[in-house]
């Protein structure tokens, strides 16, 4: 029997590269363990880069996950962008003009559109559990006050300490297992609130 | 008044700038050096010239009066464009050691095989000095004829004492040899200028073991490695600087997923019997762990792009153990996934600590990671010699705005006004400095 009523929400996080992507996945996760209310059906898609931006979110959208969500039962019903609000030496440079993405998402009939801005960077966020990085690397003290102007480069002092360099992407997959993401969510509050608020969580 | 304490700082100088011209279709081309700059443009512009013009200079500078005459006659790199037929070659470079910034550079006159003049003569040499907190810089070695020069001798002297040189003398040899000269470390540092081309175009096979290097002598050395001494170099490193190895180790491994573990080794290949003579017969071979292997294979089994990431990943830490001034690439892209280049753009600067690296390019994707001042685009000229120039700083936010209402990157969007530059000079005069 063909199945009616209203499909479940389904909510899509479109990230720069491959750290926020990592970063993302293991927050939603964090999220499922941790909330006492039913979290969101959400997935998050990794735009490598924010080149022709608003054409591959619309593409991606209408062509892949849409369609897909709709044969499960469900509806896209939010799309929030996460971006680093600073840029690191070797990342790309266009600027992304976030009303023509707002506008070109809504016509698609997605009511919501947020964003989730990363001040500066990503690696700001995770230096936020500094205790957690230095256990990942093995370092028996925690260099305060740390060198380097930008998140990018404190994380790379950490990562030499280490004999290592910091690579975006690489690096961070094998280290998020000694992240606590309760320490990097706790200092990120207003950052995450209107995320958390689309995706139903109560920590 | 200055001391002549000051310039006895660091032996070691930080380019900021490289002028050259009348060499092959190098008319007058100044690239200001940054950690890391790109010469990108299609193919014929003269790009790999500009390196090798680098390297002539250097080993120029370096040789003996004997040699650099032969040099002048140098047949691959004379230049035979028409606009350039009566060119000198000429090298100018800006840079500082320690507190003291200089300028130094020389000009000579290629040979001749027609007319009475034969040229083959150094005609001009220029060394200006200045603390860097000075405005201006002071003359200290003058020269605009080939046989006579004036050098500043005491701290509190004028330009104006006489030097007598030959045709294919340096001032800078004379220098050398004056001990007490209160210059003579900032001399000597521009003297000791080190720079060095990595050929990343070429098989990367062989460049990992060959018999016992004689730099090694039987011992170890983190000497700058020749091809065939990589697998030589590492295992030094390995014996060492252990840090250092490790450092490159896990580098490796963080870069190339498909790399689990590597370690250099050595094989023993002489003979067991007696014999008056014992030739070098030691081999040096990286042994690799790939991820879905089951065991350890040699290094030449392992992929060409992995091998070439390997190869400049090594020599990018041996510039920087060296105090190489400048390492040279030709196609860092080569071979490399364009996922891979961002974090080796990364990898190889950070490697290269304080060296400073330029590498010619083809790829859309390589520019598109850098910052437009540290791309250098070849542009088209009417008369076929090579021109680079950067996007003029005050045209920057503008071709930023263009590059975001086309949703592209900075770096694509200069890399296709440089192909749609094609004999518009307005346009080049407009954005170009």
């Amino acid at each position: 029997m063909k199945k009616t009523g209203p499909n479940k929400p389904h909510v899509v996080i479109f990230v720069e590269g491959d750290t926020d992507k990592i970063f993302f996945d293991h927050l939603i996760q964090f999220y499922r363990e941790h909330s006492t209310t039913e979290v969101v059906s959400c997935e998050v898609r990794n735009l490598r880069g924010v080149s022709r931006y608003t054409n591959k979110i619309v593409g991606k959208l209408q062509n892949d996950i849409c369609p897909k969500a709709l044969k499960k039962g469900m509806a896209v019903t939010a799309v929030c962008c996460s971006y680093d609000t600073d840029v690191f030496e070797y990342a790309e440079r266009p600027v992304v003009d976030w009303n023509k993405v707002e506008r070109e998402v809504k016509k698609l009939g997605i009511s919501e559109f947020c964003h989730v801005r990363v001040e500066q960077m990503m690696e700001d966020w995770l230096l936020d559990d500094l205790a957690g990085i230095c256990a990942f690397l093995k370092l028996k003290r925690v260099p305060i006050p740390l060198a380097g102007g930008t998140g990018y480069q404190k994380m790379q002092t950490l990562f030499k300490r280490a004999n290592k360099i910091y690579l975006k992407g690489n690096s961070i997959a094998p280290m998020m297992a000694s992240i606590d993401m309760s320490v990097i969510r706790h200092q990120r509050q207003s950052s995450l609130a209107r995320l958390e608020s689309i995706l139903n969580v109560t920590i | 008044m200055r001391s002549k304490r000051k310039y006895f700082d660091i032996m070691k100088i930080s380019i900021k700038k490289i002028k050259v011209g009348g060499i092959t279709n190098i008319k007058d081309v100044e690239i200001p050096m940054e950690k890391l700059t790109a010469l990108v443009a299609p193919n014929n512009y003269g790009k790999s010239n500009f390196l090798v013009a680098i390297e002539f200079a250097v080993q120029f500078m370096a040789a003996q009066s004997d040699t650099r005459l032969k040099m002048m006659s140098t047949r691959n790199v004379i230049p035979i464009n028409k606009s350039m037929e009566d060119a000198p070659f000429s090298f100018e470079m800006d840079g500082c050691t320690g507190d003291t910034e200089f300028v130094y550079g020389f000009s000579f006159e290629w040979a001749r095989t027609n007319g009475k003049d034969q040229g083959s003569r150094v005609v001009s040499e220029t060394l200006k000095l200045k603390q860097a907190s000075e405005l201006k810089y002071k003359a200290y070695i003058k020269r605009e004829a080939t046989e006579l020069a004036y050098i500043i001798a005491t701290s509190k002297g004028r330009c104006n004492k006489e030097v007598l040189v030959d045709r294919g003398t340096l001032v800078m040899d004379k220098l050398l040899n004056m001990d007490g000269l209160f210059y003579l470390d900032v001399v000597k540092a521009i003297r000791s200028m080190n720079v060095k081309r990595v050929n990343t175009l070429d098989n990367p096979d062989g460049i990992f073991s060959s018999p016992y290097p004689a730099s090694g002598s039987g011992g170890y050395s983190v000497s700058f490695p020749k091809p065939g001494e990589i697998g030589f170099f590492i295992n030094s490193l390995r014996q060492l600087d252990v840090d250092k190895y490790e450092l490159l180790k896990n580098t490796i491994v963080d870069l190339l997923p498909n790399i689990e573990d590597f370690e250099p080794v050595q094989v023993d290949l002489s003979p067991k019997t007696d014999v008056p003579f014992q030739l070098p017969n030691t081999y040096f071979d990286i042994r690799v762990k790939e991820r879905y292997n089951n065991q350890y294979t040699s290094i030449n089994n392992v992929s060409t792009g992995s091998k070439k990431i390997l190869y400049v990943l090594t020599m990018s830490l041996a510039a920087s153990l060296n105090h190489v001034d400048l390492l040279m690439f030709e196609e860092l892209e080569n071979s490399v996934h364009p996922r891979l280049l961002q974090n080796l753009l990364q990898v190889v600067t950070e490697l290269a600590g304080n060296t400073k690296v330029i590498t010619t390019s083809h790829s859309p994707y390589l520019v598109k990671y850098l910052s437009p001042s540290n791309i250098q685009l070849g542009l088209p000229t009417h008369s076929g010699v090579a021109e680079f120039r950067a996007i003029k700083p005050s045209k920057v936010n503008k071709v930023l705005r263009q590059a975001s209402a086309e949703e592209v990157s900075i770096g694509e969007y200069l890399f296709d006004m440089m192909l749609d530059a094609e004999a518009d000079d307005e346009m080049l005069n407009e954005y170009f400095a």
